[in-house]
């Protein structure tokens, strides 16, 4: 075992992406999925900060964009909370598959 | 030019934002008429200095582009075009709403503020050249729209419309994020040259990036098969959400995506063009044949718009087959010039006609709290005379029928791609022209159907009283008619408006 190197932030960040891909596929509860999205999403930060860190860290660039990340997780969070806690109030689910009020 | 100067459409338009919610969040009692208009006015000075900035452009001897705060923007004459479109249906909208918001479940003076958010996240995905900003303009649209598309906190099928636009534009926004991550990891840079640094470095990693993104585009830009959320929340979310939304977003969505394209084109990326022509044959497909099912007129266009998408997939198929090795570079970036030419006039023939249609099914819904299932429309030529020619107009321009935009946008795409056919001999292009002509004509099916519903079925009994028309509603209407009708005899009139795309081609590759 060497010291930890950008492969290993990789294979990381890869099993994040994945894991999260398949819980936004599998799971049918709304909150689920909410964490499923963060995954994939905080997985492709931990992708930009360790692609920083070892291809050019001179430069700030994919710091900077995870920043930008974070606030966007943040925001897609209280939105989708928002609709989910008003989904609730009007039909007690929150799972995506009993949502279905529209199908022909 | 200065950094300000670029950036001023995106500040106008916040501001605006800002100063809505500031003066008119408070009073919640009774209809409000001013936030629209606040809207409507600051949308149309954002097109205004977005304008200013294009004479600027052409007044700078040669320069087709200015770059300006780190790269972050890049204005040419291709997004200066797409940004005009996407504020005039931000503008159109924001005026076809007034009547809407008049409702007792929508009446929160918060729609015009997120329209305009997302209008500047349009502004600024099509005037990136950046893949940080198309990211983050990406992104400032999408969490507005599911804000919209959820409006109606009341009503459940606007909020099942917001759930699954969620799911689905977050899924994708993580494909595509993962896809800018990868590409950063391979050529180390954000901006569109980095893209053809990877591209042309011919690594796994590379194309696992650009598939991330094709697929996060699909999604966005509902190409089947990733078009299933497309037709629920279309047909949940408000009815002006949903003219905005297959307009502007797609008018958007394309444009960013043809600069990603752009930036490959020549690099060894024509791998791809492989998998986005199976794309935009499906789409074409599945929507037209989708749309003859359907029962709910807004469920049909829903349909009708994925089905618009699959053609427009045509114009960045056509960048992608840019030849750099070609003894004749003329006629290579004539096809180019020609695509991206065609694709900017059908988008805006295609958003000004959807804009018209969805404000027509907006007032009759308004007017008859019925839903929008065919029997509402029927006898609409006895009832509301004015709607009903808005919606025959708008029936016949998306069918692609002369003498309206909608025919002349399809004919000059369609002629494009004819072109390409002819110069590459490629089965694809053949292939692509035979099923985009053959959709059109299944497409006149359910056009046409509107059609004779609203004039055939003379409504039993006595008319319904209805409230009055409201004046500026109809010059609404009578304008986006005329519009319509003189885009289709007059091209020139937005002609010339991307020959920027030449230079952006010598900058950006």
């Amino acid at each position: 075992m060497g010291p930890i190197g950008l492969t290993h932030y990789l294979v990381v960040a890869a099993l994040m992406f994945a894991l999260g891909v398949a819980v936004v596929l599998t799971r049918r509860n709304a909150i689920a999925v909410l964490c499923g999205l963060e995954l994939m999403l905080n997985a492709a930060a931990l992708n930009f900060v360790a692609f920083n860190r070892f291809g050019s860290p001179e430069r700030m660039d994919g710091q900077v964009f995870t920043v930008f990340i974070m606030t966007l997780a943040a925001a897609e969070a209280a939105t989708i909370l928002a609709i989910v806690l008003n989904i609730y109030h009007s039909m007690n689910t929150v799972r995506v598959d009993e949502v279905d009020s529209m199908k022909e | 030019m200065s950094d300000l100067s670029l950036a001023m459409p995106v500040i106008l338009l916040t501001t605006g934002a800002i100063a809505v919610l500031l003066l008119f969040s408070k009073k919640r009692e009774g209809a409000n008429p001013y936030p629209p208009a606040v809207g409507a006015a600051t949308a149309a000075a954002a097109l205004v200095s977005l304008q200013i900035t294009l004479g600027k452009l052409t007044s700078v001897a040669g320069a087709g582009s200015s770059t300006g705060l780190g790269g972050f923007m890049t204005v040419d004459r291709f997004g200066v075009a797409a940004a005009t479109i996407c504020l005039v249906a931000t503008l159109l909208t924001a005026l076809l709403a007034t009547d809407w918001l008049k409702k007792a479940d929508a009446n929160n003076p918060e729609f015009i503020p997120v329209l305009l958010i997302a209008a500047a996240g349009m502004v600024v995905m099509t005037t990136t050249g950046n893949l940080v900003g198309m990211f983050l303009g990406i992104e400032i649209m999408s969490v507005s729209l599911y804000i919209l598309s959820a409006f109606r906190r009341g009503n459940l099928r606007s909020i099942e419309s917001g759930l699954k636009y969620f799911l689905a534009g977050a899924f994708a926004s993580g494909l595509f994020l993962m896809g800018i991550a990868l590409n950063y990891g391979v050529s180390g840079g954000f901006d569109m040259a980095s893209l053809a640094t990877a591209s042309a470095s011919g690594t796994m990693v590379s194309k696992v990036a650009l598939i991330l993104l094709l697929c996060g585009f699909a999604f966005k830009l509902s190409l089947a098969p990733f078009h299933q959320w497309a037709a629920d929340v279309y047909e949940g979310a408000p009815t002006p959400v949903t003219g905005f939304m297959s307009t502007a977003v797609k008018v958007a969505g394309f444009t960013a995506f043809t600069r990603i394209v752009l930036a490959l084109s020549g690099t060894g990326g024509s791998w791809l063009s492989g998998a986005m022509v199976w794309l935009a044959l499906l789409t074409m497909i599945v929507g037209n044949l989708g749309a003859l099912a359907q029962t709910s007129v807004k469920r049909m266009l829903a349909y009708s718009s994925i089905g618009h998408a699959g053609y427009l997939m045509m114009a960045p198929i056509v960048v992608l087959s840019y030849n750099a090795a070609s003894p004749n570079l003329g006629v290579e970036s004539r096809a180019i010039f020609l695509s991206t030419d065609a694709m900017i006039f059908y988008l805006a023939a295609y958003a000004l006609t959807n804009l018209l249609a969805f404000g027509s099914l907006a007032f009759i819904e308004t007017r008859e709290g019925k839903g929008l299932d065919m029997d509402a429309i029927g006898g609409l030529r006895w009832r509301h005379p004015v709607a009903a020619v808005g919606l025959l107009i708008a029936m016949l321009s998306l069918a692609g029928v002369p003498p309206t935009a909608g025919f002349l946008g399809k004919f000059r795409l369609f002629g494009a791609v004819l072109d390409r056919a002819s110069v590459t001999g490629e089965t694809a292009f053949y292939a692509l022209i035979a099923v985009a002509v053959l959709t059109s004509l299944v497409s006149l099916g359910y056009y046409l159907r509107v059609i004779m519903r609203m004039t055939m079925h003379e409504p039993e009994g006595e008319a319904p009283v209805l409230p009055p028309f409201s004046p500026a509603w109809r010059v609404l209407i009578a304008v986006l008619v005329v519009a319509i009708i003189v885009l289709g005899f007059a091209p020139s009139f937005l002609g010339g408006g991307v020959e920027g795309v030449m230079s952006f081609l010598r900058t950006g590759i």
